[in-house]
């Protein structure tokens, strides 16, 4: 399976990509452009991302507009419901607000900062997305 | 091993289930059903978020992941109020302070659950003695 990761702290890019590499054939964009343009690219060249995990809090352009422009992309594509990429957002603590409007946006979960380990493949696990574990 | 068991007694849909995250999302679209199907009137959307923050945090707090755990769900209606009863195998946890003391653990990923599900308008209480939880809303008719 293929992840895109959306996150322009550097260091907590790197934490998210050694986590989730064990499950994943990641990608990483650090900012908002960067993750349409390969999210994009990846669509029409016959090899989406399973997953996106983005980061809500962006400069520019943040994760919830990031967000809502992939699912219009789907939209326009025919892609609906259960077939777009399942979408995590990753947000700061006491960040209800955003999350509450990234649901309304049409993404699947949410991680919260600082990651874990446990918590990160428990939401795998809860949408299905650990087929392609490693022993 | 018993996955998910629903009965529909006295208006009301009592579901038990392991304690499984497939389990979380089977149960979830299945009260999406029986809503839909009643003619309840409320937000499948407020719903669906506040059944899945629900049901995830008795999965994982109050049942530590172990799918040998057996969670409880009652959903029903009354007094024009949708009401969701939550219980687990958990120890349970202070819900007042979880969500009143800034340096409690509100902040926690299940903490921001619980606020997720105050600002869609649900109303919260808990029961310490059987480790349940319950949330109501006034039907929107």
């Amino acid at each position: 399976m293929k992840a895109l990761i959306v996150e322009d702290d550097f260091l907590s890019r790197k934490i998210l990509l050694k986590f989730l590499t064990p499950y994943f054939d990641c990608d990483v964009a650090t900012d908002g452009d960067e993750a349409l343009e390969a999210f994009k690219y990846a669509f029409n060249n016959n090899d989406k991302y399973d997953a996106v995990f983005l980061d809500i809090m962006m400069p520019k352009k943040n994760g919830l507009e990031v967000l809502q422009e992939i699912r219009e992309f789907e939209h326009d594509k025919d892609i609906m419901g259960l077939d777009g990429a399942k979408i995590i957002m990753t947000t700061a603590l006491d960040d209800s607000k955003n999350v509450l409007s990234a649901f309304k946006k049409g993404c699947e979960g949410y991680i919260v900062k600082p990651y874990q380990k446990e918590i990160i493949i428990e939401k795998l696990e809860e949408l299905g997305l650990t087929e392609s574990q490693l022993n | 091993m018993q996955e998910i068991v629903y009965k529909n007694i006295d208006k009301e849909l009592q579901i038990t289930f392991n304690a499984d995250y497939q389990n979380v999302n089977k149960v979830v679209k299945n009260i999406l059903g029986y809503i839909e199907t009643n003619l309840i009137p409320v937000s499948a959307f407020d719903i669906g978020v506040t059944l899945h923050e629900l049901l995830v945090n008795a999965v994982r707090h109050g049942s530590a992941s172990d799918n040998t755990k057996i969670v409880h769900v009652v959903v029903g209606t009354e007094s024009g109020r949708l009401y969701i009863k939550v219980q687990d195998e958990g120890l349970g946890f202070d819900l007042e302070k979880k969500l009143c003391n800034e340096k409690s653990n509100v902040l926690e990923p299940h903490g921001m659950g619980l606020n997720i599900i105050k600002s869609l308008g649900f109303s919260l209480s808990y029961n310490r003695i059987n480790n349940e939880i319950c949330v109501s809303k006034e039907l929107s008719n």
